[in-house]
């Protein structure tokens, strides 16, 4: 028997999940389509058919993807909120890895998959009919009267600094550190990560900076080698920063989910 | 088998709750695990199911250590906590979802569990009131037919006829290859059923003997007065006179009466421990 993964066992944990949660994540996306709509509404003019520009409605998304992600990891780990639901759940027979890897299903593939469907279908929704008044203007002169709606989806992969890449990979460092304070926080689990999580930020914001200051290069610390060339000791700052950007984008989350791992393994109730 | 070796437990420096505790649980029997509040029952079943870790020596139950929860581990333990976590769905979801987890699961079992308790699977646990609740899952807990069986309590909250109910089915399920851990403080309700007895108290096993072994050592009699004082390991006022726990030097037949030795458990620690010698 393998007691690290056996996929029947975490088919049998997401199951659990969804079907103990189902009616809960079917009323979450009403809601979130219901405010979708809303949003829509007061941001289109009924009578022109324009729409806030596509920019301004990916920054609502996106950032409201980050809020919604954090409240659903914390739900998919409410758990470990309650003594009793967390032994219930620590005592399911099913090794750590598989019941880490049924949240990061639900928390890394699932969410963001519904969450941007349902993002796209009401924009597909609201720049149709948008466009579709706006056809009314078409023939005056025969040019038209407002410049027609763009969908996001468009609008957005038109530029590189809102790669989708990028956004999914911020995403993923702003939800694991949920998924671990869930585990190590009994009570107020959400706040409390969220505090924690902005001190560390600062922290590290600090550090970094200092670290900075230190290890930076500049023309003083270069060591003349002879007279055509220099022997840089010292990183240069855009190499650092790539650096960090690097460990942030391949190796915060993995790291997280590791320590999750062994926090998991270690959790008491 | 359960073996519990040096093991120590605590809630932080301050409050100690076993020191270097030695335990042998073995197959085919339904033990009685007694003790006052605060005693460290439900933290014995705890350490037992791995949910809380020694902070020193070792649980091993059926030849894993507790402490790693594998699954091989997990799908032969079922823990019934004394509050328990009921998700808000029908008992047959319930079954559907969590069966598939113990190879041994038997749902026929399961739904004559059901009959017995007058539940049907197809009522909602959000519906249901407390004991309710507990005897659809005192059902699944025994439908599972693992190797350990703990429960905290199990008698809490269910009314008189489920009592009832309970032992009659506990003692149908006490097979040759399982062993039943059951805490209680309902000595009366469990009386008939469980044997051997744990008494824990002071962060150490005070007895552990078997019903037999008790009154082959322990005498247990109501009397009118009484006399012989020294010889009296407790005793108490009752409808009738006295009734006392003497050690049973004269080769008496009596039954044994758990609130009794309990009782008489706790205020002679010493002597109770020098009679039953407890080696493992």
């Amino acid at each position: 028997m393998n007691n690290t993964f056996d996929f029947n066992r975490f088919s049998l944990l997401v199951k659990r999940q969804w079907i103990e949660n189902k009616k809960l994540f079917l009323m979450a996306s009403v809601i979130l389509l219901g405010l979708g709509i809303v949003f829509y509404s007061f941001n289109m003019s009924f009578i022109t058919g324009k729409l806030i520009n596509g920019d301004a409605r990916m920054v609502i998304l996106t950032s409201s993807f980050f809020v919604v992600g954090t409240f659903f990891t914390n739900y998919i780990l409410k758990d470990f909120s309650n003594k009793n639901s967390g032994t219930n759940f620590l005592l399911i027979p099913a090794s750590h890895l598989e019941k880490l890897l049924n949240v990061a299903f639900y928390t890394f593939i699932i969410f963001p998959i519904v969450y941007w469907l349902l993002s796209y279908t009401i924009d597909f929704a609201f720049v149709s009919i948008g466009n579709n008044i706006m056809s009314n203007y078409d023939n005056v002169n025969g040019l038209p009267l407002v410049e027609k709606n763009e969908f996001w989806l468009n609008a957005s992969s038109k530029k590189d600094t809102w790669s989708k890449s990028l956004i999914f990979g911020i995403w993923l460092i702003v939800q694991s550190p949920f998924v671990l304070g869930s585990i190590i926080f009994e009570g107020w689990a959400y706040i409390k990560t969220g505090f924690a999580g902005i001190i560390i930020f600062f922290l590290i914001y600090l550090i970094a900076g200092i670290a900075f200051e230190i290890l930076v290069t500049d023309m003083a610390h270069q060591v003349e080698v002879n007279s055509s060339s220099y022997l840089q000791i010292k990183p240069t700052r855009d190499s650092l920063e790539n650096m960090t950007i690097l460990c942030l984008k391949y190796v915060f989350t993995p790291i997280l989910l590791l320590i999750t791992y062994f926090k998991l393994k270690e959790k008491q109730v | 088998m359960i073996q519990i070796k040096n093991l120590s437990f605590d809630y932080g420096k301050r409050k100690p709750v076993f020191r270097n505790l030695n335990l042998t649980l073995t197959e085919g029997n339904v033990y009685g695990l007694l003790g006052r509040n605060g005693a460290g029952k439900s933290s014995l079943l705890r350490n037992m199911a791995g949910l809380l870790f020694p902070t020193s020596g070792s649980c091993v139950v059926n030849g894993y250590n507790a402490q790693d929860r594998l699954p091989v581990f997990l799908q032969d333990l079922y823990f019934l906590p004394e509050e328990f976590h009921t998700p808000p769905v029908k008992i047959k979801e319930f079954v559907d979802i969590y069966a598939p987890f113990y190879p041994k699961f038997s749902r026929k079992q399961f739904l004559e569990y059901l009959e017995e308790f007058q539940l049907s699977d197809n009522e909602k646990f959000t519906e249901l009131s407390l004991g309710q609740k507990k005897k659809a899952l005192i059902g699944f807990a025994l439908s599972t037919n693992t190797k350990v069986l703990l429960m905290d309590e199990p008698t809490n909250g269910l009314d008189i006829p489920s009592k009832s109910q309970f032992r009659k089915i506990i003692a149908s399920v006490a097979t040759e290859e399982r062993i039943i851990v059951i805490s209680t403080h309902q000595v009366r309700d469990l009386e008939s059923l469980i044997d051997p007895i744990i008494i824990l108290d002071n962060s150490e096993v005070l007895l552990n003997a078997t019903t037999e072994e008790i009154t082959e050592k322990l005498c247990f009699k109501t009397v009118s007065t009484v006399t012989e004082h020294d010889k009296v390991l407790y005793s108490e006022h009752s409808l009738r006179g006295f009734s006392i726990v003497t050690q049973n030097a004269e080769n008496e037949h009596s039954k044994a009466d758990l609130e009794l030795l309990f009782n008489a458990t706790l205020t002679n620690q010493s002597q109770i421990k020098e009679l039953f010698k407890l080696e493992y």
